[in-house]
């Protein structure tokens, strides 16, 4: 245990001043902003905004705490993958970018220690960015007043935005796999994009329900929409990718030659 | 017990035969020159000997313990292998606190203390991708050395240092083996590491052509005698006659590999001259490192 909290320290020293840290959080901050902003001009009494009223209506967008944190959600749920997926890229990719990994290979603290620390760098990076949009969010809501707070309302949505960032979270590790096999950034990056472009297609010819990266955006929809198109086999495909994506990792790190 | 150690090393890659049955041993306190040209099998064979590349067949052992089925007490080993990369928007400091944390140092001043000694405290909060690269090379060596391993793997460290930043790493590694450092050093510079090695390996593609101790490096080189005369076939004859084989070479000069003769040259322009031979040109050649080095991976274009 003492190796693995050694790993994990010298994770943590690693993304220090590392721009990219406060670049995600920024990237990720901007969907309660653009949210917020969304909220205020749909409901703003001016003509310039009428049209935006309009579509306010139709989409069932109200001026109150269930909209404004269900976007919330949708932000974590289709955001979230493109921002988590390129922090476990920049991560798991980085060593071969700066040509590092060599050096992590021949050490007391085993490779599987040293890959774990850096799943949990993972998750508490992305625990930052799901917490600190939350706090954002409710920051932003209170600003602007938004109607209709209660208990309940709060905990639906706040299971609904928990759930949706742990499914998001978990869809870091086919993307770590794929930094390790293409050694650096862009066969993960590459792999993320393909992901979404599928996950559009499987989305649009109706099998979202069946393809990992489309799911979370299904689940956190606004109003649960398409939360009863998500079966057992659903969340059962994003739990085996994720455990496939992790086992791997693993396999490749401790066993693929490093030249 | 050898403290380094291949047996049979192999990597194949495809038809590329990488490293070809390398067999070596390293003594305690030992400096091993891995001599090669880029691309012999130097760096691959160091990559299985830490545990980064499968060997095809054969085994590797370090302390005793074979790299590829038990797990080697790496806290006792430090190195570097090929160019130095850092983590560039770290510091100097902050690298080393990286691997001060892997190694679980407890001193308190080890970072400051190889810091001192690699002569890099002006550079201590620099970002690495400020580094030029020589001081780049001096954190690679920081790194390998700051946990003070008893075997250390160098892959051409003194690659990007001045010629006063050589001799310092030089003087420092030879005094780490003073103190029982095992160490594993290659370079493609047989200069260098005749300067530095007990022991030399020589390996071309993949095969280990020749090992030797450094001692024995002098009387390996060729040395000969270079006459030109007014009439060297006359000269050849006389020579013969006093016990001294010569042959022509293309330039028109007598050679005498005797060794009678290169060490008293003052004999050969005696005869010569009494013979009333003049001699118009008479000196020692000494072959130079780099050339016994080319002749011995590739005798037949020497």
């Amino acid at each position: 245990m003492k190796k693995q909290t050694l790993a994990v320290t010298s994770e943590l020293l690693k993304i220090r001043h590392s721009p990219i840290v406060w670049t995600t959080f920024i990237a990720f901050s901007i969907g309660p902003l653009m949210g917020g902003l969304i909220i205020f001009l749909l409901h703003a009494d001016s003509p310039q905004t009428a049209m935006l009223t309009k579509k306010a209506a139709s989409m069932d967008v109200g001026y109150d705490w269930n909209s404004y944190l269900g976007i919330l959600s949708q932000v974590v749920g289709v955001g979230g993958v493109m921002v988590f997926g390129f922090v476990a890229s920049w991560l798991f990719g980085r060593e071969y970018s700066d040509k590092t990994a060599k050096d992590l290979l021949a050490l007391p603290v085993s490779r599987s220690k040293i890959l774990n620390a850096k799943f949990a760098v993972y998750l508490i990076w992305c625990s930052g960015l799901i917490i600190t949009n939350l706090l954002l969010g409710f920051l932003i809501g209170n600003l602007l007043g938004l109607e209709g707070y209660s208990h309940e309302m709060l905990l639906t949505n706040l299971k609904t935005y928990l759930l949706t960032a742990a499914m998001v979270t978990t869809l870091g590790t086919p993307i770590a796999f794929f930094a390790l096999y293409g050694r650096g950034y862009l066969a993960p990056i590459g792999f993320l994009a393909l992901a979404l472009v599928f996950s559009q297609i499987a989305g649009a010819i109706g099998l979202g329900q069946y393809f990992p990266w489309a799911i979370p955006g299904l689940y956190s929809y606004p109003g649960a929409v398409f939360q009863s198109s998500l079966t057992f086999t659903s969340y059962l495909i994003l739990v085996l990718i994720a455990i496939a994506g992790f086992t791997f990792t693993h396999l490749r790190w401790n066993r693929a030659d490093q030249n | 017990m050898e403290i380094i150690e291949t047996q049979q090393l192999s990597k194949v890659y495809g038809q590329f035969t990488a490293v070809n049955q390398l067999s070596l041993k390293i003594s305690r306190g030992e400096i091993y020159g891995f001599l090669g040209l880029n691309g012999a099998g130097k760096t691959t064979t160091m990559r299985m000997l830490l545990g980064m590349i499968k060997p095809s067949s054969g085994a590797a052992f370090l302390l005793g313990k074979d790299v590829h089925r038990e797990t080697p007490s790496w806290e006792k080993v430090g190195y570097m292998v090929e160019s130095t990369y850092a983590y560039p928007n770290l510091s100097v400091e902050e690298n080393l606190k990286i691997f001060a944390s892997y190694y679980n140092l407890k001193d308190k001043n080890a970072i400051s203390s190889i810091i001192s000694r690699l002569h890099l405290d002006p550079y201590r909060h620099k970002k690495a991708k400020q580094l030029s690269l020589g001081n780049l090379q001096r954190l690679g060596l920081a790194r390998a050395l700051m946990h003070q391993p008893e075997i250390l793997i160098l892959d051409e460290p003194v690659n990007g240092l001045d010629p006063s930043g050589i001799v310092e790493i030089r003087q420092l590694l030879k005094s780490l083996s003073e103190q029982g450092t095992t160490i594993l050093i290659s370079s493609h510079l047989l200069s260098e590491i005749a300067k530095i090695a007990d022991t030399i390996g020589i390996i071309h593609q993949g095969n280990l052509v020749r090992e030797l101790k450094s001692r024995e490096l002098h009387d390996q080189v060729l040395r000969k005698l270079v006459i030109r005369t007014n009439d060297n076939a006359r000269a050849l004859a006389i020579l013969a006659q006093n016990g001294l084989q010569g042959t022509q070479n293309p330039e028109n000069e007598i050679e005498i590999s005797d060794l009678n003769g290169i060490s008293h040259p003052e004999n050969i322009a005696e005869i010569l001259v009494r013979e009333k031979i003049a001699l118009q040109q008479l000196f020692t050649f000494e072959e130079d490192l780099e050339s016994f080095f080319l002749r011995t991976i590739q005798p037949e274009k020497v």
